[in-house]
Order: structure tokens, then sequence, then C-alpha cells
């Protein structure tokens, strides 16, 4: 019996069910924020710099609400350049996820193709292909997406790409290590004894197989892709303003901190801090369920 | 004699996160008596054993049951008073030797460490330690011990490393031992020497042993009990000669006869296979031919790194010789392509030791059953699904488990239905890689009797790969002996287990353990082998047994012996076959003049 | 053995570098951003923009720019020990870089030990009792910790310690603006403060790392208490804890020799984390102003300086690839099983 590192059960079951929530109230911002957000994200507000309205006013306000007369609350506050932080916090997503999901995407896509082709054939080839993933891997990530982006022009696009660029060799590297290991198993040979071809052998009994470790890995990169994203705007290496995007907005929010206004910094920090937790719930439960 | 268990497990459970691995699992042991545990793989038996100290292997967890050692629950106990039990009134010893070692420390530092944690057995002061370290080192056989003490557990062989966990179970003198197949893993003669060692320790101290193992003959050589485990219980504990008795499990004593002049079917020649690795050639089959008759079963018996598994592997293409050839009807593997031998897999089948091993786990048995009727006779869903339930029934298994995934099977079900799914094309010739050893003994037998049947309805020849000298005397016409990737000896089933002509046949048969408890006098005559196996890197130019035979003479070090033709019409490789058995004298004893046992005072 | 070894691993090494380093070089050359366009300007003269193309030397050919980085076309390249001109100040990038690094290498030492003496702790102590509370806390704090985002974390800090409390000071760098910073030694602000004779300075620059150091460690905790829980946990389920328990040893020792047999993959895991985080410490440096390689590389990339650049790039994983070959032998040197 082999026996994977223990988590208590419980635990583990907690944090897929977190992980899952916080996953799906982000994706469904991501595809309907801007469209519920109570302003425009990019336009500014009769208000400047106003802290969000005290907790216990909530109940009352969001009843309020009802009332289409009535104009929406400041949620969040607003920030010193008028904007609405409750609107850009929830339309931001969209960016954030957009990119990261995309990213993690298209490294998942070529990464899990060529690490199976590197782990089935050995050939001077796929040698050259991990020498070289080797070496990317070898790329300090941070600045090299810097480098990429900042050189390449700062847009989505280019993000996504220097992402997919630095992150395939996770991927090519966890396929090839998974399906070199399957490809030795009993049921594998068993089924080669059987008559079964290469490629049916490929697509029916190690794919399968090995694709679990790299789906939970992929969860996990979508937070590191957030992260990403998010520091790479802050310096100003990544998505330009006025898009929002919790970065960016971190970056507004940093010079005025010290004029004590910590709302524009702290809505978007936690949005971060609690979805890049979530996909990495996510991807610890998924590793326990279906990792070898 | 006190008629009060010396130890006995009531009702225990043990889970582990995704199964419940003990129900209920209870038995009393007799006091002084060795016990003798044993089941299928995967029944529970080793973690059974641990549990009898109350521990069990993370992340398991006791979850319920008793063990009363006296008056006192040792499940129930915690602290001081378990931790002062174990080791000084109970003791465990495990399977893997070196993996029960620290990685980190030395063999003599460990074994103080375990006499000092027990103060009525230990001298406290360092020099002391070591020196009682050492002695007991001795006592159990170690070579060298002086020097060996300071040897790291990755730097042992199996033998010794197996030797210093005994020596510190034994350092504070324990009443109860718990041995977790102490000897797989070891080469054959050193195992019957070491079980020959604890056996005397155990009787000449009182010691009542719990022994777990899968060997029929260390079953019924030095046990006194037997309880079989299946499903996560104990079943009842009988006598020995009993449970040997037993109906069903009696196994099949001698094959149906095959077919005198039924033509050759698989043709090997010189078969030559290496292995590179890290820049050394490994060698694992060295020039080994044979031949296999229609309908006949030959046995391929050697101990584990002799190449036997190889051999099997290259028969049926999974890997490549490199050099010399295999033919089957007369056509040569080397000259099929691709779509060809794939075609020839219908004819030429496989099946595996670990059963669990060889399924698809995430497909049900039915589903795997079908795809070789869908490959080969382009069956479609249904018919292939409906000619799956049939084949399960024919070789015993109850059509539903056609609906089951491989986990939810026992061994013996998953084997049977391994060999359907090699029988569903109708092979001519079946490749068995020992089908046996992962069963309980008790279900050997049953196994051995589907292949004859299949056999004579179906005809087809099989070759038996074992290390198990009871299964290949149940089911082999002929026999092919192997050691370190050559052929030793060939001859007929009667040849070979009454007059071995070899003398590595001879040690083996002579270690063998027979599975009747009423044979166990006749085990006492050996032919011991000195020293360990070489290595298959560097392969020894004269004869590979030179080292370690005791008629080994000058020239069969320089020499390399051809597998000659022997006056029976049996094959044998040794320079000195004709001299060895011409005089049917004893079996020499090469260093040890008598047969004293090594034992722990 | 151990020379070979070393020998082996620096060449080894020393290629995949170049490799790198060619590959930086090529790479920021093929993308379309404008560097001479940055320096003089979007309104300058064709004339302008020719002279500052040449004084950069942009306009030569990507083979002679190469040829001279390397120093191979004679002159001031890597093989005389130059890496060039910053584009921006003028000054030397190697010195440049020199005075960085220890900024960094300062910092995260400081907040390696403290995330160690958090976090192996508590990853010891989830691996020691599996199912317990002590064990689903630890994964979840670590799960958390390792997914923060360091700068919002670091803005937060300031926000509650320095604007609301008044604690901790400013995110000015690593020392007051009002102080004379002490003779660079080792770069290490607090050891050169004592060595100086100052330790007041000593006091002041431990007060400014206070923050950076606080939110670095508890970013590293989450992957340091995460791998130090996974190998013990593996540690504990071998067989040799089994063995130990059956042979009655108190269960102190056999969580010490665990701890003996976890402590040599998990010292490798943290020296991987540590070279890693030489590129990664760039977010903390920027938000505390505090000098480091990172916020060099940051000032340079933005700049468009390509020496700084390519400078920065070779230095981080110079420097990444000493620290595993150190962690490597350090490895080799604890535990008896690794051969070299």
């Amino acid at each position: 019996m082999s026996v994977a590192v223990h988590d208590a059960p419980a635990a583990g079951d907690g944090l897929l069910k977190i992980g899952a929530i916080i996953v799906g109230l982000m994706t469904f911002l991501a595809i309907f924020g801007p469209v519920i957000a109570p302003y425009d994200p990019t336009a500014a507000t009769d208000t400047v710099s106003t802290p969000p309205p005290p907790l216990i006013d909530w109940p009352r306000l969001f009843i309020a609400q009802f009332d289409p007369e009535i104009p929406a609350p400041h949620w969040f506050g607003v920030d010193a350049a008028g904007l609405d932080v409750f609107s850009r916090t929830i339309s931001a997503p969209r960016t954030d996820l957009l990119i990261a999901l995309t990213a993690t995407a298209f490294s998942f896509v070529i990464g899990v193709t060529l690490g199976a082709l590197a782990g089935f054939f050995r050939h001077w080839s796929t040698e050259l292909l991990m020498r070289a993933s080797d070496i990317l891997q070898s790329f300090p990530v941070f600045i090299s997406a810097m480098i990429l982006v900042a050189l390449a022009g700062r847009s989505g696009v280019n993000i996504v790409l220097a992402m997919t660029l630095l992150y395939s060799p996770i991927f090519i590297r966890l396929t090839r290590a998974e399906v070199m290991s399957l490809r030795n198993r009993g049921f594998v040979e068993a089924a080669r004894a059987t008559g079964v071809s290469e490629r049916n052998i490929v697509f029916r009994y190690v794919l399968p197989n090995a694709l679990g470790p790299a789906a939970a890995q992929a969860s996990v990169t979508i937070g590191f892709a957030i992260l990403l994203t998010a520091g790479l705007s802050f310096v100003g290496a990544g998505v330009r303003p006025p898009t929002p995007e919790w970065g960016l907005m971190i970056a507004n929010g940093a010079s005025q901190i010290v004029l004590g206004d910590w709302w524009p910094s702290l809505f978007p920090g936690a949005a971060i801090s609690i979805t890049v937790f979530g996909f990495a719930s996510l991807g610890h439960a998924l590793e326990r369920r279906y990792g070898r | 004699m006190d008629a009060r268990p010396a130890i006995a497990a009531d009702n225990i459970h043990v889970a582990f996160p995704r199964a419940e691995v003990l129900r209920g699992a209870s038995l009393a042991m007799p006091r002084g008596a060795v016990v003798g545990l044993t089941g299928a793989s995967g029944s529970g038996k080793s973690t059974f054993a641990a549990a009898m100290l109350g521990l069990v292997r993370p992340p398991g967890r006791i979850t319920g049951g008793k063990v009363m050692l006296g008056d006192e629950d040792l499940l129930a106990l915690t602290g001081s008073r378990l931790r002062e039990i174990r080791g000084s009134k109970i003791s465990l010893i495990v399977q893997n030797p070196r993996a029960a070692l620290h990685p980190m420390r030395t063999i003599a530092r460990q074994i103080g460490a375990v006499s000092s944690a027990h103060e009525r057995a230990a001298p406290k002061n360092a020099d002391a330690l070591r020196r009682q370290a050492v002695d007991l080192l001795e006592l159990v056989g170690v070579n060298d011990a002086a020097r060996r003490a300071d040897a790291f557990a990755h730097e042992l062989s199996g033998g010794m490393a197996q030797r210093a966990l005994i020596a510190m179970a034994l350092a504070a003198k324990p009443e109860i031992l718990i041995a977790d197949e102490p000897t797989s893993g070891l080469d054959v003669t050193v195992a019957a020497q070491f079980l020959d060692m604890m056996a005397a320790t155990v009787k000449d101290r009182g010691v009542s042993m719990l022994l777990v193992t899968q060997e029929a003959g260390v079953l019924a050589t030095y046990c006194d009990f037997v309880a079989e485990m299946a499903d996560g219980r104990v079943g009842p504990l009988q006598e020995t000669t009993t449970y040997f008795k037993q109906g069903a499990s009696r196994p099949r004593r001698k094959p149906p006869p095959a077919a005198e002049d039924a033509e050759i079917l698989v043709r090997v020649d010189g078969l030559r296979k290496q292995f590179v690795t890290r820049g050394a050639t490994l060698t694992a089959v060295n020039d080994v031919s044979l031949a296999i008759r229609a309908g006949e079963t030959l046995g391929l018996v050697g101990e584990s790194g002799s190449g036997k598994t190889t051999v099997g592997r290259c028969i049926v293409a999974l890997e490549t010789p490199t050099s010399g050839e295999v033919s089957f009807a007369g056509e040569p593997l080397s000259a099929l392509k691709a779509p060809d031998l794939r075609r020839l897999r219908a004819k030429v089948q496989f099946v595996r030791q670990d059963p669990f091993d060889s399924f698809n786990p995430r497909w049900t048995i039915g589903r795997s059953l079908a795809e070789p009727f869908r490959i080969h006779l382009g069956s479609g869903g249904e018919e292939a699904a409906a000619k799956a339930r049939d084949l399960l029934k024919e070789v015993g298994c109850d059509a539903d488990s056609a609906d089951a995934r491989p986990r939810a099977l026992s061994a013996g079900v998953l084997q049977r239905a391994n060999i359907a799914r090699a029988m569903a094309t109708a092979p001519e010739f079946v490749v068995l890689d020992e089908p046996t050893s992962a069963l309980a003994p008790s279900a050997r037998g049953d196994i051995i009797a589907l292949l004859a049947r299949l056999q004579q309805t179906r005809g087809t020849a099989f070759l038996f790969i074992s290390h198990d000298l009871t299964t290949i005397a149940a089911a082999c016409h002929r026999i092919a002996v192997m050691y370190l990737g050559e052929i030793v000896e060939f001859g007929t089933r009667e040849q070979i287990f009454e007059t071995p002509a070899h003398p590595y046949t001879k040690a083996l048969i002579a270690a063998h353990l027979s599975d009747d408890p009423g044979e166990r006098e006749r085990h006492a005559a050996r032919l011991r082998l000195e020293g360990e196996i070489p290595s298959p890197i560097d392969l020894p130019p004269g004869c590979v047994l030179a080292s370690r035979c005791p008629y080994a003479e000058n020239r069969c070090a320089k020499e390399h012996p051809q597998l000659d033709a022997f006056a029976d019409g049996r094959r044998v490789r040794c320079l000195r076959a004709e001299d060895i058995n011409a005089q049917h004298e004893t079996i020499p004893t090469p260093s040890n003049a008598t047969e004293a046992q090594p034992h722990v005072d | 053995m151990m020379g070979r070894f070393i020998i082996r691993r620096l060449a080894v090494g020393g290629i995949q570098l170049f490799v790198l380093i060619i590959a930086v070089f090529l790479l920021i050359r093929l993308l379309p951003a404008d560097p001479v366009a940055r320096f003089v300007g979007l309104n300058a003269s064709p004339e302008a923009y020719a002279a500052a193309k040449s004084n950069l030397g942009l306009d030569q050919s990507i083979p002679k720019q190469l040829g001279d980085f390397l120093g191979v076309t004679g002159g001031d390249g890597l093989l005389q020990g130059s890496l060039g001109r910053s584009w921006v100040t003028g000054d030397a990038v190697a010195a440049e870089v020199a005075r960085a690094l220890p900024v960094t290498l300062e910092l995260l030492t400081y907040s390696f030990l403290l995330a160690c003496i958090i976090g192996v702790p508590l990853g010891v102590l989830g691996a020691v009792r599996p199912g317990g509370a002590a064990d689903k806390g630890t994964l979840v704090f670590g799960l958390f910790a390792g997914s923060q985002p360091e700068f919002s974390w670091a803005i937060m800090f300031i926000f509650v310690f320095f604007v609301v409390l008044g604690i901790a000071p400013g995110p000015l760098g690593r020392l007051s603006p009002l102080t004379d910073p002490p003779t660079a030694i080792t770069g290490f602000m607090t050891i050169d403060g004592l060595l100086a004779g100052r330790p007041g300075v000593t006091a002041e620059a431990v007060r400014y790392l206070s923050l950076p150091v606080l939110t670095q460690a508890f970013i590293l905790s989450g992957p340091i208490i995460k791998m130090v829980r996974q190998n013990m946990a593996e540690a504990l389920q071998a067989d040799f804890v089994l063995y130990a328990r059956a042979a009655g040893l108190p269960e102190r020792q056999v969580a010490l020799s665990a701890l003996h047999a976890a402590f040599a993959p998990s010292m490798t895991l943290i020296g991987v984390l540590y070279g890693f985080m030489l590129g990664g410490a760039v977010l903390i440096e920027s938000v505390f102003s505090l000098g480091g390689i990172g916020q060099y590389a940051i000032r340079s990339i933005l700049a468009f300086d390509y020496p700084a650049i390519q400078g920065v790039v070779l230095i981080i994983s110079a420097i990444s690839l000493i620290v595993y070959l150190l962690i490597d032998i350090l490895h080799a040197a604890l535990d008896p099983r690794a051969a070299l």
C-alpha cells in the first residue's frame, strides 16, 4: 500500500470545499463582476478619498438598495482619484483571473504534451528539450517576467506569453516524471502484452493517469500567476492603467497609506490574498486525491 | 505448563484513510509455541503484527480492540509502561531490514540505544554498550562483528542487516517475538540458516513467537500452529498438520502428464540480456537456451537476481534481447514487424506476479478483460463484455466481479481474473511470472489446479517462473534451474527433485522447506553455500558458483562450464558433474563440521 | 572525489550560466523596446538619435555587440571582469551590483532565519501529531502564508505599525535619511555598524529592517512549513521509526531520530528556496526602498538599461548556482547515504 504524506482527512476535505467556493466566487466575478458593479470602475465618482461605511451600517444600506432611487453606497470607499474601490475590486478578476487562467492553460497544454513526449521517447531532441527546460527554470521568475513584459510592451497578452514561457517547464518536468514512472507500471505492460497499440497505451492508459498531478499543479500555478500579474503591475511592468487590476490598485493606494487612507490598498490586497489561497487549497486537495 | 496464552489480541480494528485494513482481528498465542501467520498480500498481516505491540504505520490508526499481555491491555496503556513493555517483554522484527535501521546512525549505537532504554539489560557507559553490541552481533552470526558494528545500514547486505535487527530485538531479552516476514529478500540458503538460528533461540529460551510468512515450507517446518488471515480478520488457529490437511487447500502434488511427442512451440537460443546503468553493464541473462513443447509446463526456478523474470519477459517480447533469438512456431521474434508482433500476442501471453499491479486501477475488471476480445477478435462492446463474464466464470470467479474495480477484490480472485485475461484469446503459450507468490499458501493449490485444468482442456503450454520449489514441483513437467543468469541444470521433475546433479540445485533442494509437516526431520541434512552471491555487474570468468561451491576446485574458477549432457538425458553445467554424482555420498558441509546452529545463550 | 564533483558541477553550471547570459543578451535586443528613444526623448532629431544610438553601441551588429560584452573582441568585457557601464548612471555595473547585492543578502538572511525559527518547529509539530489540531492548523497556515502577496502585506504592516501605532520607522530605506551610513565593509548594515564602532547605527538598521524582515519571513514561512512538515512526516512513516518504537525507545528519542533523518532533505529544500528568493525579494525591497538588487533590477528594466539588466541576471543566476552547489555539498556531508 503506498502511503502518501498524511493530512487529517477532515482538513483535506475542508480545504477542498473552501478552495472550490473561493474559486467559484472569483470565476463568477470574472464573468459578471463589471456587470454587477454599481459604478463604472474607470470613471470618477462625485466624491474623493472617502472611507468605507462602518460595518454596522451595512445591513441598513443593503436593504435601502432595493429602492432604485438611492445611489449605491461605496462599500469599500473611494480612492484619491475618485474611483469606487468596490467596483474596481470586483471588476479586477476579469483581468487578473483571465490572464492567470489563460497563461496556465497554455503552459499546461504545452507542458503536458512536451512532457509526455519526453517521457515516452528517449531521443536527442527530448534530451535537448529537458536541458532547455532546465535553463528556463533557472531564470529568476519575477525579473525575467519583468524583462519580457517591459521590453515587449505592457499588455495583458504579453504578460500571458511571458508567463506561459516561464511556467511551461514545470509542467514538462512533472508530466515527464509521471509518464516515465507509469510506463513501467504493471498494468501498462500487461496492456502491451495483451497487444494494445503504443498509441492507445499513451492515450488510454498512461495519460489519464498522468494528468492528475498536473491538474493539481495547475491550480497552484494559477494562484502564482495571479501573484505575478499583480506584482508586475505593482512595479509598473504589467497591466496599464486604467484597467482595474488588483496590483495597480495597491500601487495607487500605496502612496495614500501614509495619509491614513487604508481602503484603496486593503481591499484589493485582501482579494488577492483570498483568491490565491483558494487556488492553493484547491490544488492541495486535488493533489491528495489524484496525486500518485 | 501455563495454559494461559502468552498474549491475546481481541477484535482489533485498524483504519487507514482509504480503507479499514483490520476488521476485528483476534488471535490468542499459546505460550512457548511458534505460531505461523499467513495470508495473501494485502490481507493485513504486517498491520496485525505491528498492532500486537500497539503500533501502526502512519497514516493508519488503531480504532478498536484489546491486546492482553498478562492482565494488561497494551492498547490501553500509554507512556512509560508501554515503552517498558516494548522491547523488553515483546519485540518486533520487520520485513525490510535496511529500512528498519536508522539511515544515519551506526549499528552499535542503535543496539546500544535499545539496551539503555531497558535498564535491566543495560550497562551504562559507552564502551560497555558497544562491547555488548559487538557480542550480540557475534552471537547472531555476523562475521567480523567488531568492524560491522560501526557500519551504517546501507553498507550492509540484506542478511547482515537482518541479523543486526535480531540483535536489537533480542538485546533486552523479550518473552514474545513478533517476526514479520523476516526472511523475505534473503537468499534461500541464508534464509534457511537464519530461520534455524531463530527457531533454536526461541526454543532455548521458551520465547513465544509469531512468525508472519507466505512460504508454506516455513510454516510446515518451523511453526507449531498456523492461522490464516483474509479480509482483515484472522482465521481459526490450527495445528500445523491440520492446516496442511485441509481439503481444497491440499496442493496437487504432481501435474497430469503431458503429451510425449508434442512439437516444439517455443525455442530460445543463446539468449543474452544486458542492462546498462550508470556506466556499468549488468548481465541479467547470460546464454540461455531452452525449448518448450506444446501442452507442457516448463518450470524456471531461481532466486531473485537469477534472471528468470528477464528470460520470461524476453520470450514474450516485453524486452529485446541483447543477443540470441527467441522463436515461436519456428518464426524468430526479431523478424516480426510491429503489426505482426501484435498479432502474435493473441497466441503468446503473460501473467505477472502482483495482480493489483496488473490491472488499470481506474477500470472495472470487466473492461480490462474485454480488451483482448476487442483487439484480437474485433468484438464490439456488448459482445466483448459478455465474453469477459463467461471467461470469469470459467476460471472460477463470480461473474459479478466484472463490475468491480481491482482494489475491491481479493488477491486470489484478482489473480484468477489475471489468468482469465491471458486466456481470452485462446493462446498456445503463456508465461507466468511467480503467479502464486502473492497469494496465501492455501490459495496456491487452487491456482495450480486451475492451470492444470486449462492445460487439459485447451492444450496451452506454460512457462512457470518461480522461486518456490513446492509450487514448481506441483505444476511442472520439466524444470530449468537458473543461477546468476545461466541455466545450471535442466531435467525432468523427477530428476531434479529426487537426484539433483548440480551443486546449486542440491543446495536449493536441501534448503527447501517442504510444505509437509511430516517431513520436518529430513530437513536436517544440509548442503551449505558459503558467502554471498556475486554481483551481476562483475561476472566471474569461470563457473558462476565457484566462489561458494563446496566442491569447487582450482579449475572451476577459471574455466567456464557449458550446459553438457548428463547421464540420464538431462543437462548440467558443471565441470565436476560426473565426479560429484558418481559416489552417492553424503553431502559435504564446508567449514562447519557439525550441524551446530548458532544461537544466543 | 569531492574535488571532482565540485569541478564537474561548476563546469556544468558554468555552461548553463553562459547559455543563460547569451539568451538574455539576445532576447533583450530582439524585443521591440527602444532604449535609444528612451534616452533622447521622442522629439529628438535624427542626428541626435543616431549619435545616441552609436554611444550606446546599438548601431553595431548583434554578434559584434555580443563579442564586446564577452570581451573577446578586445577591450572591456566579461573576460576582463567587467559588466559594462550603466546607461543611466554611467557607473560600472559591477560596482553598482556589488553595492546592491549585500542589501538583498542581508534582508534574505535575516528573513530566512526568522522564517526557520517560526517555520521549522511548526512543521515538525504538524507532522508529529497526525490528525490533531496542530496538523490541520499548520497545514492551513502554511498554505495561507505561502499564497500571500508580500507587497500588499508590506503596505498593511506599514499602515498598522508606522502610521497608526508609530512603533516602526517609515519605508525610507535602510537607515534614517539623517544618519550617516558607516563605511561599507561587508555591505551588511547591521554588521558594518558594529565594525565601525557605532552600535547605534546597528540598532537603527535593525529597526529599519524589522518590517521588511517580518513581511518576508511571514511569506517564507509558508513553503518552509510545508517542506519541513512533508519531510518530517515521511521520516516518521519510515520503518526505522516504527522499529524504534517497537524496541521501546523513548518517544523523544524517536522524534529526534526522525528529525535527524528529515534534516538533510529539509536543509536542501530551504537552500533551494534561498537561491530562488534572490530574484524574489524584489517587491519588498521596492516597497521599503532598501536599494537591493531587486530594486536595481526594476530600475534597470524600466529604464531599458541593457548592461545593467544583463549584469543583474548574470549575478543573480551565478549566485543561485553557487548556493545550490554549497547545499549539495552540505547535504552530502550530513547524509552518509548521499554518494557524490
